[in-house]
């Protein structure tokens, strides 16, 4: 017996899995299933804070930098309100980012796996 | 090419060797392979000032912010990609009155983390960024 089929001994013996082979099959599609479940939760939950999908997003983080930059005649105030927000947009941005990238990936694997 | 491991301990060394932080953790690792991978590191200083260090690597390419805050954002630096007129595009800082100027950052954390913990004792006040200077 390998040290996969040991691993996995205690599931096929209870009959949740036919085989050791099913087993590590199933148990690798729920893990990715799992990743890609995480990313699209985060996901959603970022369209939702901001109204919109991310490409729509990366536009609109854009346009208000550009905003930020002329916007030379704000009062101080006005400015570091603005300016706050275009930071944390940017840092929702990354994340966005990542998050899409990483379910492409793991939607990619989940095609093999 | 930095691994996830790598890049974790680097950055969480660099900042807890700072005598600005008082704790540091990582708050969010995400690896999808050793060339695809995200981080975001926090540390508590001083003054009830945090430091957010977040990194994306992708094949290669570099994603990175360093973000100080107390409840709401003060100055960062990063490299999106937005401010094609400044010098050191894509690298840039947004400084605690607003503005966004040039950043002498270069994506690299090694080199990076100093200047932006320098930064940030200059800001925090004399006798921080005297203590910081000295180490």
């Amino acid at each position: 017996m390998t040290a996969v089929e040991t691993i996995l001994e205690p599931l096929v013996a209870r009959r949740l899995f036919a085989s050791a082979e099913e087993a590590a099959q199933k148990l690798v599609r729920d893990y990715v299933l799992r990743q890609i479940i995480s990313c699209r939760d985060r996901i959603v939950a970022l369209e939702h804070k901001y109204g919109m999908d991310f490409g729509r997003f990366t536009q609109y983080t854009s346009e208000r930098t550009a905003l930020l930059r002329r916007s030379t005649d704000l009062l101080p105030e006005q400015r570091q309100s603005l300016a706050r927000a275009v930071m944390q947009e940017e840092d929702d941005w990354l994340d966005w980012k990542a998050t899409e990238e990483l379910l492409q990936s793991w939607l990619g694997l989940q095609t093999e796996a | 090419m930095t691994s996830l491991p790598t890049l974790l301990g680097l950055i969480t060394t660099r900042l807890q060797g700072s005598s600005l932080c008082q704790a540091v953790s990582a708050v969010e690792t995400q690896e999808f392979s050793a060339e695809q991978f995200f981080c975001k590191v926090r540390a508590d200083l001083e003054q009830e000032l945090k430091l957010q260090v977040r990194v994306y690597c992708s094949r290669g390419h570099y994603d990175y912010s360093y973000q100080l805050f107390r409840d709401a954002p003060i100055m960062r630096w990063d490299n999106k990609e937005d401010c094609a007129s400044l010098p050191n595009f894509p690298h840039h800082h947004h400084t605690p009155d607003g503005s966004i100027v040039s950043s002498p950052l270069s994506g690299e954390p090694e080199q990076d983390l100093p200047v932006v913990l320098q930064a940030i004792a200059a800001f925090a006040g004399p006798t921080l960024s005297a203590r910081d200077t000295q180490e």
